[in-house]
């Protein structure tokens, strides 16, 4: 019951958080937007076909989520409510992944705005059964790299900065705009480390292998942010350093 | 002569010390993601996409790397009004008798040079990963069209500014203004080619002819005196609009005793 509290009690902040903030709401959601467009560049004679309408759903959660995660962090680092929040019982990680579940709801309702603008563009649905099924599977594991990253902020003040370069680098290891073997050789083994949107390389098998990635960042960014939390909670290093 | 010394190293301690503090250099993180992992993952992430859609990638990365001019100038100006209020002296620096608009230009200083950098590690990175090799030549002929865009860029980042100082929120308008630049200029695909018609928007925007100048330059090795003229009336646009707007900001502020109107 005190884990479901406090978890609760971090989305609701962050929902009201964000409905303070509504330029925060239409970045995140312009930002699908934008690149939903181009990735359709080339679509006006033949139509958004279902990777593409998936793509743009990953990007509107994903991006939703990471960007607001870390603004979360910040913003409890500001208010100087972190160091609070570290001296209850809940500690800190509770209530952040709280927020950040908060963060993917508004993450999937910005997908389900941007998915009904671009559904007059959309010519074909062929794949969008398989495309929702690698969609949600890719999605549990990009909350889990969320959360290794929100952990990683939380042990280092000065890192939440470097969010804004990682977002298009895994991007870029997603699948959502380009096949892993479109990329340059050298990147290719890295894009193996993340879940992949990409219907088109979708089985039974693959998607098994990519349950288990996706499981394994959960796991990993939930342990992290344990970590991170009994770990600021003990030496007060994620206020210094 | 000794005043104009003295101005100039106000100016140039102003412009260091709001640069500093921006990227907390205890811990460089924010600026290696930022100025150096960001504009290299942007052009990569779009030349492979480019190249897949079209076959040619190369002005797709020099469109990145007039992206990446463009993102540091518009944040890094943004960011120096935020870190500003953030450390209480927003509020001296309103009171202080320097011009507003001239201790912007000051924090922009450093900030063209940084977006400078940014555009040739990203050129030149994503040179290497696609294998381009462009005639020496060539660069030098590109030089006026990074100039006349950083100059159009300075506009728009003072209208930014002007929002920045009118909302607490300093990062959602670069962040959006960014975005519509990546979209809506060519920069990164044919405006022809976007599943939406964007009417005459491209024309209004600060890169569109600029970017147009710098491919040329670089795929032809041609000065396209044209577009740099075009970019250069644009730019010219955004500079009267942006100072307007501090200036409108500023008075704002001092008559109102606010910080922030929202």
């Amino acid at each position: 019951m005190r884990v479901l509290s406090a978890l609760g009690a971090g989305a609701v902040l962050h929902l009201r958080v964000s409905a303070l903030t509504p330029m925060a709401v239409v970045s995140s959601s312009l930002t699908p937007v934008g690149m939903g467009l181009l990735l359709c560049a080339g679509a006006a004679d033949r139509g958004v076909a279902g990777q593409q309408l998936v793509s743009i759903a990953f990007i509107a959660v994903w991006g939703t989520m990471l960007v607001q995660s870390v603004i979360a962090v910040v913003q409890e680092r500001n208010w100087g409510t972190m160091a609070m929040l570290a001296t209850t019982p809940s500690g800190i990680a509770l209530p952040l992944l709280g927020r950040v579940f908060a963060a993917a709801v508004h993450g999937l309702l910005s997908a389900a705005v941007v998915l009904l603008v671009l559904l007059p563009l959309v010519s074909t649905t062929d794949v969008l059964g398989l495309g929702l099924v690698t969609l949600v599977i890719a999605l549990v594991g990009y909350a889990g790299v969320t959360l290794a990253i929100v952990s990683w902020i939380v042990r280092h003040r000065y890192a939440s900065g470097g969010v804004n370069g990682l977002f298009e680098l895994i991007l870029l290891f997603s699948g959502a705009f380009v096949a892993m073997s479109a990329l340059p050789a050298g990147l290719r083994p890295v894009g193996y480390l993340f879940p992949s949107v990409r219907v088109a390389d979708a089985s039974a098998g693959t998607l098994a292998v990519q349950l288990l990635v996706s499981v394994a960042w959960l796991a990993a960014g939930l342990l992290l942010l344990t970590g991170a939390s009994n770990s600021v909670r003990k030496t007060g290093k994620g206020f210094l350093q | 002569m000794r005043q104009a010394l003295r101005r100039a190293g106000d100016v140039a301690t102003v412009a260091w010390l709001s640069y500093r503090a921006l990227f907390t250099w205890l811990n460089p993180v924010g600026y290696v993601a930022n100025r150096l992992v960001q504009p290299v993952a942007v052009a990569t992430l779009y030349g492979v996409f480019v190249s897949e859609l079209t076959g040619r990638t190369f002005p797709t990365l020099v469109g990145t790397a007039v992206l990446a001019l463009a993102s540091a100038m518009m944040f890094g100006i943004s960011m120096a009004i935020a870190n500003e209020r953030q450390f209480g002296t927003l509020e001296m620096w309103i009171a202080s008798p320097q011009t507003f608009v001239a201790g912007l230009l000051a924090r922009a200083v450093p900030h063209v040079v940084d977006g400078v950098l940014a555009a040739v590690l990203s050129l030149g990175t994503s040179m290497l990963v696609f294998h381009v090799s462009v005639p020496a030549a060539y660069f030098l002929v590109a030089v006026p069209a990074f100039a006349v865009i950083a100059y159009s860029v300075t506009g728009a980042s003072l209208l930014l500014a002007a929002y920045a100082v009118w909302s607490r929120d300093s990062l959602g308008g670069p962040n959006v203004f960014k975005l519509v630049l990546t979209v809506c200029t060519g920069s990164v695909v044919a405006v022809s080619l976007l599943p939406v018609r964007l009417f005459g928007l491209p024309a209004l925007l600060p890169l569109t002819a600029g970017q147009q100048a710098a491919k040329e330059a670089l795929i032809a090795g041609r000065l396209d005196g044209g577009s740099l003229v075009r970019e250069l009336v644009v730019g010219t646009v955004y500079l009267a609009l942006g100072s307007g707007a501090i200036a409108w900001a500023f008075r704002r502020v001092r008559v109102s005793g606010l910080v922030a109107f929202r």
